[in-house]
């Protein structure tokens, strides 16, 4: 026998990756999970995502190579046990002494809880950080593991800057954030001893961005004025009136805001893919680069479908959404050029020794 | 495998993919490069492992323990011809020894919530020594003049400030108590009283109004004197950080630990067995002073009639202080907790 290189034979110089797993042993999975989360008071959680995330690696391959998942669910208890002692417990000291300070000295606590909320922000960009950088080392193609470098306050403060940025421009300096975090994180990335490269400029983006922007804009301000209509008697009628102006009010409020969102959605989700298509599109690994071929329909398709299964089956079902965006990702994304792997050596970082523990604490979103 | 069989191989030195020829070669299998017929590895049986599950119809995955990031893609069909020379293989990885591992993970990590969660509260007692007075008391700075202020503000009439003060006094050099204690009366209908940290009494104008004679007043305020001496507020607060370390695990919820003292403090209530001790403790000290200590039992006797008989809703003092054996000390029979117009003086408080 001998395995043919997938792809070769129809394009080239395309390859694509391929996504082997079945829903039948999704479902066996998270059924046998659940079971042990229930028997060990959910202690068992850990091992249970470790399952989940070793099934959705080695379904992926890529030139008929599996991707391996190398991660334990000890690493992501301990990871977590860590996150607490470190960093959650002292925040606490630091949140109690600033209620023991609020009656004695009210401008150092505030000054002091200000400190805290910018801590606690701060939190969000070192958790996705590092929580990037266990996946990666933790992830394997062909014996040859990936790694994230580049320092976690690097990207914890243009995450900070970049985001509280966005309320003082009025969102308008989204597609630069997006462009400066994907180039530090892209940069940083690398599969062996090669890292990937970025060369968009957010100024690309900056045009698609208006075309998603001052539509929306447009909406959200037509819905408002409409909704706000019947309010305008406010001022006529007797105080003790209002409250019925009010609720007359609320019914065609709220089929407004639903016929807006039902406009924003499709239009959010068409910046959302052109978005990831520009970031792709300048992305280069060695000599090869990227594509996508996902359009904002199927994007749209996916995630309504995803929001369904995992509402009527109360969450339950999150990892089975989780393999069908993987799904996606591996039937659209389109990697061009001849890869020379041979020039690719083992990487040399170990990567860190427990896992992702502050991500899991704060809960900033799985996948 | 009859002979050989063809697959593919990494090395884990690069991420080149190498054409290769298998074969059995004694108890090993050899890896020749097919296009210039040299030798990449022998591996033996006994260090051949599986990297994913075995799953019908889907190509084999090995390594081995000697060149563990190495990788070699066989054809299912040499599956029996592998087995020969490596019978323990079969387990993939996930499987027999790492699911051991895993299991002993599983349990260690119960063990070590559940001896948490069991032993902290054993544990609360000592460690609440460590925790230095000072402390305590700017807890106390912080929290008190502010709930004092939220109750319905202080009443300071010098009198009835002495009388209680005096009392308060009496039983605390009785019984070596350091405190300090610091008393306040607050103008409010409730009937009840809350030992704050920091040595912090604070009754309500309602439990004097209920309470049928200076006994049963002495009886509750021996009673928050327990609480205080034996640090029943420091014990509760580590407790609650303790379960609030596990439920942040367990759930992944850290708004409970972050909430901090505030909402730890807002109910100012203790556990049954702390209400229990503090009952206990509060007829001692009233009797080592050769006071009167039948009034606590009275107080909460004549509560509960009152209640039952429908006269009054469920006060306050009876829903945070939850029945105990200690209530059912009928205490001891002494001298008075004061005179008759120092009583007269603590009734009328907060009158003016």
């Amino acid at each position: 026998m001998g395995q043919t290189v997938f792809g070769r034979k129809t394009h080239p110089i395309e390859h694509r990756f391929a996504f082997t797993g079945r829903g039948r042993e999704m479902v066996g999975l998270i059924v046998k999970n659940l079971v042990l989360i229930i028997l060990t008071l959910s202690i068992y959680q850990f091992w249970a995502i470790a399952n989940i995330r070793r099934f959705l690696w080695r379904n992926t391959s890529f030139l008929g190579d599996p991707v391996e998942y190398t991660g334990t669910g000890l690493e992501l208890f301990l990871g977590v046990v860590k996150a607490i002692l470190i960093i959650i417990l002292p925040l606490m000291v630091l949140n109690i002494g600033i209620q023991l300070l609020a009656t004695s000295a009210p401008v150092l606590a505030i000054v002091l809880g200000l400190v805290l909320w910018l801590l606690l922000l701060l939190l969000v960009p070192i958790a996705l950080y590092r929580r990037r950088r266990y996946r990666l080392s933790r992830t394997l193609w062909r014996g040859i593991r990936a790694s994230l470098e580049g320092s976690v306050l690097g990207y914890a403060w243009r995450w900070l800057t970049l985001t509280l940025l966005v309320p003082l421009t009025l969102g308008l300096i989204w597609p630069l954030r997006s462009v400066i975090l994907y180039r530090f994180t892209t940069g940083n990335t690398a599969f062996g001893d090669r890292k990937f490269e970025f060369d968009g400029r957010a100024g690309a983006l900056f045009g698609p961005f208006l075309l998603f922007v001052a539509p929306a804009i447009l909406i959200i301000g037509a819905v408002s004025t409409i909704a706000a209509v019947p309010l305008r008697g406010l001022q006529a009628v007797p105080p003790e009136m209002a409250p019925e102006v009010i609720a007359a009010a609320m019914p065609p409020a709220f089929v407004g805001m639903a016929l807006g969102a039902l406009l924003l959605w499709p239009l959010y989700s068409w910046w959302r893919v052109r978005e990831w298509r520009y970031l792709l599109d300048h992305t280069r690994y060695g000599g090869l680069r990227f594509r996508t071929d996902v359009t904002t329909l199927r994007y749209m398709l996916l995630i309504l479908t995803n929001l369904l299964l995992v509402a009527f089956t109360f969450g339950l079902a999150l990892p089975y959404a989780w393999m069908r965006s993987l799904r996606l990702i591996c039937d659209t994304v389109v990697v061009i050029g001849e890869p020379a792997f041979d020039e690719v050596g083992q990487s040399r970082a170990k990567g860190p020794r427990t896992g992702e523990g502050l991500a899991s604490v704060l809960d900033v979103g799985e996948f | 495998m009859t002979d050989e069989v063809e697959g593919h191989f990494s090395d884990g030195r690069s991420a080149a993919r190498h054409e290769v020829t298998a074969r059995l070669f004694g108890n090993a299998l050899e890896l020749r490069r097919r296009d210039d017929g040299s030798r990449l590895a022998v591996w033996p049986g006994a260090e051949l492992r599986l990297t994913a599950p075995l799953r019908r119809g889907a190509a084999l995955r090995l390594t081995a323990t000697s060149q563990p990031e190495a990788r070699l893609t066989l054809p299912e069909a040499a599956l029996p011809a592998l087995r020969r020379i490596a019978p323990r293989m079969t387990a993939p990885p996930e499987a027999a020894r790492r699911r051991w591992v895993m299991l002993a993970g599983v349990v260690a990590a119960m063990g070590l919530l559940v001896g948490f969660y069991v032993g902290l509260p054993l544990a609360a007692r000592p460690l609440a020594q460590f925790v230095p007075p000072a402390w305590e008391a700017r807890l106390g700075e912080g929290v008190v003049p502010s709930l004092i202020e939220g109750l319905g503000g202080p009443c300071r009439d010098a009198a009835g400030m002495a009388a209680l003060g005096g009392l308060t006094e009496r039983i605390a050099t009785a019984n070596g108590l350091d405190g300090p204690f610091h008393l306040h009366v607050v103008r409010s209908r409730g009937v009840n009283a809350l030992a704050a940290p920091g040595g912090h009494i604070i009754l309500l104008d309602g439990l004097v109004e209920e309470a049928g004679g200076p006994e049963e007043v002495a009886g509750v305020l021996a009673h928050e004197m327990a609480h205080i001496a034996h640090r029943h507020l420091v014990q509760r607060l580590i407790r609650d950080i303790g379960v609030g370390v596990v439920a942040t695990i367990l759930v992944g919820d850290p708004s409970g630990l972050l909430a901090g003292v505030g909402s730890m403090l807002a109910g100012l209530s203790y556990g049954r067995d702390d209400e229990a001790d503090a009952d206990a403790t509060g007829i001692a000290y009233l009797e080592t002073a050769g006071l009167d200590s039948t009034g606590l039992a009275a107080f909460f006797r004549r509560l509960e009639a009152r209640e039952k008989g429908g006269g009054l809703a469920l006060p306050e003092i009876l829903r945070s202080h939850p029945p105990s054996g200690g209530r059912a000390m009928p205490g001891k029979a002494g001298a008075p907790a004061m005179t008759q117009d120092e009583w007269r003086a603590v009734t009328r408080m907060c009158r003016r």
